[in-house]
Parts: structure tokens; C-alpha cells; sequence
């Protein structure tokens, strides 16, 4: 009886596994495919398209500048809510989560409405993206580092660090940050795909970051666009792989590392 | 005391509430203030109402069914794989690999998503051509991968995965217990699921899938790649006033078609925030 009854259930997930399976074998076989049999042809065109590096290079740049901002505007946000302003962590996390009320499209439409009427050279540079990878990463930033300072005993450390004379400064960096080393990698991980992946915005301001260019790219060949998404899954998972490696090795336990927020 | 106890508790969080303002509430205001305005500032009701038009009154009902098919299909589908997971108890690794697998999937999403499945069903994939080769002409059917159908495919794609993450809280709260009890008391494994497990979900399921629905409601990216506005969808319309491809008179309708984007996505966050409270009395 139990037996048959996880038969059907191992089928469903069996069904499951290969849908999940199948669109990642096809990336690979397909960025191989050519007219007349297998070819290298789509991978050497992307990597001898000078495209493919600015856009690689634009793409690393905003992930880098966006996860140092969001890391250091989060954490003291966070580490401020615990010490000093308990009665504003509602306000706090409701703020991180409006980004889910507010489609990316709709924050596109008032913000080029804004710009195009105040501040029309804001446009010009990609720099502007920034502050709004920041404001889209928000509740996962949040969440992860939330999550972090929860787990340690934060006044009680504060207060020990202090008896013992130690100054803020020192707090800071020798005690409350090794405490969420963990978190903050958790947190950079979900910003930096956060930013790699993202298309509505820098597509619509008109820059080439690497999904553009990858969406640029596959009207004319599907197969180059096959090969630079396939590049991009497996950095993401090789990224993700390596948080979680390290920190285990941190003893940290596992970084809050998936999207959902509620 | 100290000295950073004279700064008052708001001053700190200054610097968040700045950029929360300017990048997020403001734009976001702004697309409010612009629904009901014309092009000259002078208010009007008239981009709302445009709303209503043919051409937008079926974007909402397109996209509504896009995000209710595939937030129904990945609520049903996800929640049996996370049932599943957790009863199935060979192989070992199962588990934990799915766990793992769900949280990188449901991140694989836009871009590179919409070249998976071109990858796979779309006019040249491998499945396609696979097909053919054993005689089933797939888009021979009517089929096409840039067609409403095709993106259902797409999207259960990040569904599926997500509503695994937002069930296997509630599921793994499933006590062995209730069902035993249950059984002890003579109920079939079907009357156990009727009265007891179905119930006792039903609230995380709903959450869950407004959730879902939100989701797929303010998906852009996928959709824009794969169907480039053959499929009538509200996103790509905002997006088309964004890029300035509309030939409306009147250009202020993108705000109105936003602002009904923002109602329908946050009232579904509404509901699943008043859906959670009820999933809360009962998971202590």
C-alpha cells in the first residue's frame, strides 16, 4: 500500500526533474549546434565579439559598486535598527518590501518620467543604475542581514566590548563584523545576481549590460545567446557553490541565500 | 552615556530613507501623480479610463491569465514535489539536492531562461528537432514557443521552484501524528487528505500562490526576449511607452497601465500578508 502509493509520487518528481533537467542539457547541446553538425562556431563568436567583454566588463563593474553600497548602507542600517531603533524595525522591513509592490517596469516608467524632467544628465552615465540595484536588492540584503544579527547576541556583545573599554570602532570591526561574516556573504551573493541578471532597467535606460547584450545577440544567432546563458548559469552556481563552501568553513552555518521574502 | 546616544534613533537611518525615497517612493509617487494628469500637468481622469480600451483592457486580462495559469499549475505542481520530498525517503540525497536545486532554480529567471527554452521548444531546440526526427511536427500542432502557451512552459520554469521554497515550511509542519491519528480513527488515505491535510493548507497554498501571481504579473524580461509584444502583455505595453514605440495622442497612458500594475501586484501582496497571519494561528 505505502509502496504503490510513492510509486505515483516518484514518477511526478521524476516528470518534475526532467523538465528541470532538459532546458540546461539543450543550453549545452544547443550553443554547440551548428547548421551542419557540431561546432565551436557560437562560442568563438562570442568571444571574439568586442561586445561581449564591455558588456561583461559594464555588468562586474555595477555588481561590484552595487554590493559595496548595498553592503555598507544595509549593515549599518540594520546594526542602527537593533542598537537604537527597535520601534522603526517595522518601518524598515516594510520599506525593504515594497520593492515587491512596486514591478520593476512601473519603478522604469515614474523614475525615466523623473529623471528625464530634474535631472536629464543622470541618464548619461550607467552609474545611475546603482542606487536602484541597491533599492531592488533591499529585502534580500535586509532579510540576510537581519537574519545575522539575530543569531548573535548583539547588545550583550556590544555591552561586554564596552566594559572592556573598547571603542566603536573596534566594536565594529572586531567584534560585530567577524559575527556576520556569514550574512554579509550571503547578502553579496543575492546582490551580485541580483545585478547580473538584471534586464528592465538597464535595457530600457539603454545600457549594455550582459542580458542585454545576450538579448541583443539572440536575434540573430540563438546559439551565441544559448552559450552566454549557459556561461551565466554556471557562474551564478559556481558563485553559489563557493558562498556555501566557504562559509561552512567560516562555521557561520547557511547564509540566507534564496529569494522569497514572505 | 556614550556618546551616540544624543543622536536621535531616526538620524541613523537617514541615509536608508534617502535612498528609499529617491529611487523607490518617489518614482513610484510619481507614476500615481502621473496617472491622473496630461501631458500639460492639468488634472484628468481620461488616462485611466484609456485603460478600458480594447488594446489595454486585454493586456490586463492576458497578463492576469498568464499569471493565474501558471501561478495555479506551479501552486498544485510545487506543492505535491514538496509533499513528495518529504515523504519519499530513497535516494538519500534527494532531499537536500532538491532543496539546494529549488533555490538555484527559482534565481535562473529572464534573459537567460527565455534562451533555455528556445534551446529546447523553440522553432530550432533540441526537442523540437528531436520531435521532428521521429515524425511529430511540434509547431506543425499550432504550437509556438513566443506564444501565450509557450510562456506558461517558460515561467513554471521560476513557479514551480518558487512555491517548493514558500511549502516546505508549512509541509515539513505537517505532523506524522495527524495523519496516524486519523488513520487510527479509520479514515482512507484519501478522507485524511479531504478533511485534515488539504484544510490544514489550504491558507499557506492561497498565500502561496498570490504570491505566484504577483510574480508572474511583474515579469518583463522573460516575456520581452521571447515574444517582443506578440504577446499582448501590460508589462510590454509600459514598456513600449518607456522606449517611446507608441503612437498614442496621448503618451501619459503608460502611467495609468503602471498604476494598474502597481494596484493588482500589491493587492495580491495584501492578500497574502492577511493569508500568512492565518497560516501563523495555526503553525505554533
Amino acid at each position: 500500500m505505502r509502496t504503490r502509493r510513492h510509486i505515483g509520487l516518484g514518477a511526478f518528481v521524476i516528470i518534475v526533474i526532467v523538465f528541470f533537467a532538459v532546458p540546461l542539457i539543450s543550453l549545452l547541446v544547443f550553443s554547440f549546434t551548428g547548421a551542419d553538425g557540431p561546432t565551436l562556431d557560437a562560442w568563438s563568436s562570442i568571444v571574439e565579439n568586442p561586445g561581449f567583454y564591455s558588456a561583461l566588463g559594464l555588468s562586474l563593474t555595477l555588481a561590484a559598486l552595487t554590493t559595496i553600497a548595498s553592503l555598507i548602507l544595509m549593515t549599518a542600517t540594520v546594526l542602527w535598527v537593533h542598537l537604537r531603533a527597535m520601534h522603526l524595525r517595522a518601518l524598515v522591513e516594510g520599506i525593504t518590501l515594497l520593492v515587491f509592490a512596486i514591478p520593476a517596469i512601473t519603478l522604469v516608467i515614474g523614475a525615466t518620467g523623473l529623471l528625464l524632467g530634474l535631472a536629464p544628465w543622470a541618464l548619461g552615465s550607467p552609474l545611475i543604475l546603482v542606487p536602484f540595484y541597491v533599492v531592488l536588492s533591499f529585502a534580500f540584503t535586509y532579510r540576510a542581514l537581519d537574519a545575522g544579527v539575530r543569531a548573535m547576541d548583539l547588545q550583550t556583545l556590544v555591552d561586554a566590548a564596552q566594559s572592556l573599554g573598547a571603542g566603536w570602532t573596534t566594536i565594529l570591526l572586531r567584534v560585530i563584523l567577524p559575527n556576520l561574516r556569514t550574512a554579509l556573504l550571503g547578502a553579496a551573493f543575492l546582490t551580485i545576481t541580483v545585478v547580473l541578471g538584471e534586464y528592465v532597467l538597464s535595457s530600457l535606460f539603454l545600457y549594455e549590460t550582459l542580458p542585454v547584450f545576450m538579448a541583443e545577440i539572440g536575434t540573430a544567432e540563438a546559439q551565441g545567446a544559448a552559450a552566454l546563458a549557459l556561461l551565466t548559469v554556471l557562474f551564478t552556481w559556481g558563485l553559489l557553490v563557493l558562498v556555501s563552501f566557504v562559509s561552512r568553513r567560516l562555521g557561520g552555518g547557511r547564509p540566507q541565500m534564496t529569494v522569497v521574502t514572505t | 552615556m556614550t556618546r551616540s546616544r544624543r543622536i536621535p534613533a531616526w538620524l541613523g537611518l537617514l541615509p536608508f530613507f534617502l535612498i528609499a525615497f529617491g529611487f523607490l517612493v518617489w518614482p513610484a509617487y510619481s507614476v500615481v501623480l502621473q496617472a491622473f494628469v496630461d501631458s500639460a500637468g492639468a488634472f484628468t481622469l481620461e488616462n485611466l479610463s484609456a485603460i478600458f480600451q480594447a488594446q489595454y483592457r486585454d493586456a490586463f486580462q492576458t497578463t492576469a491569465a498568464l499569471a493565474f495559469i501558471t501561478a495555479g499549475i506551479g501552486a498544485i505542481a510545487g506543492t505535491i514535489m514538496t509533499y513528495a520530498v518529504s515523504v519519499l525517503q530513497r535516494p538519500r540525497f534527494l532531499k537536500s539536492a532538491m532543496a539546494t536545486f529549488s533555490g538555484v532554480a527559482s534565481q535562473f529567471g529572464g534573459v537567460p531562461l527565455a534562451f533555455a527554452f528556445v534551446a529546447t521548444i523553440g522553432s530550432a531546440g533540441l526537442i523540437t528537432t528531436w520531435l521532428d526526427d521521429i515524425g511529430f511536427d511540434l509547431y506543425g500542432t499550432g504550437f509556438s514557443l513566443l506564444s501565450f502557451w509557450g510562456l506558461v512552459i517558460v515561467y513554471l520554469y521560476f513557479q514551480i521552484p518558487l512555491m517548493m521554497i514558500m511549502m516546505s515550511p508549512a509541509i515539513e509542519g505537517m505532523r506524522a501524528a495527524w495523519s496516524e491519528a486519523a488513520e487510527n480513527l479509520g479514515a482512507s488515505r484519501w478522507q485524511y487528505w479531504r478533511y485534515v491535510g488539504i484544510p490544514l493548507l489550504t491558507p499557506a497554498i492561497l498565500g502561496a500562490f498570490v504570491l505566484l501571481f504577483a510574480n508572474a504579473f511583474s515579469a518583463y524580461a522573460t516575456a520581452e526576449v521571447l515574444t517582443s509584444g506578440t504577446v499582448n502583455l501590460v508589462p510590454i505595453q509600459i514598456g513600449f511607452f518607456v522606449q517611446g514605440n507608441v503612437f498614442a495622442a496621448n503618451s501619459q497612458i503608460g502611467y495609468a497601465l503602471a498604476l494598474g500594475m502597481i494596484f493588482v501586484v500589491s493587492g495580491a501582496l495584501a492578500l497574502n500578508l492577511w493569508l500568512q497571519r492565518r497560516v501563523a494561528r495555526w503553525a505554533q
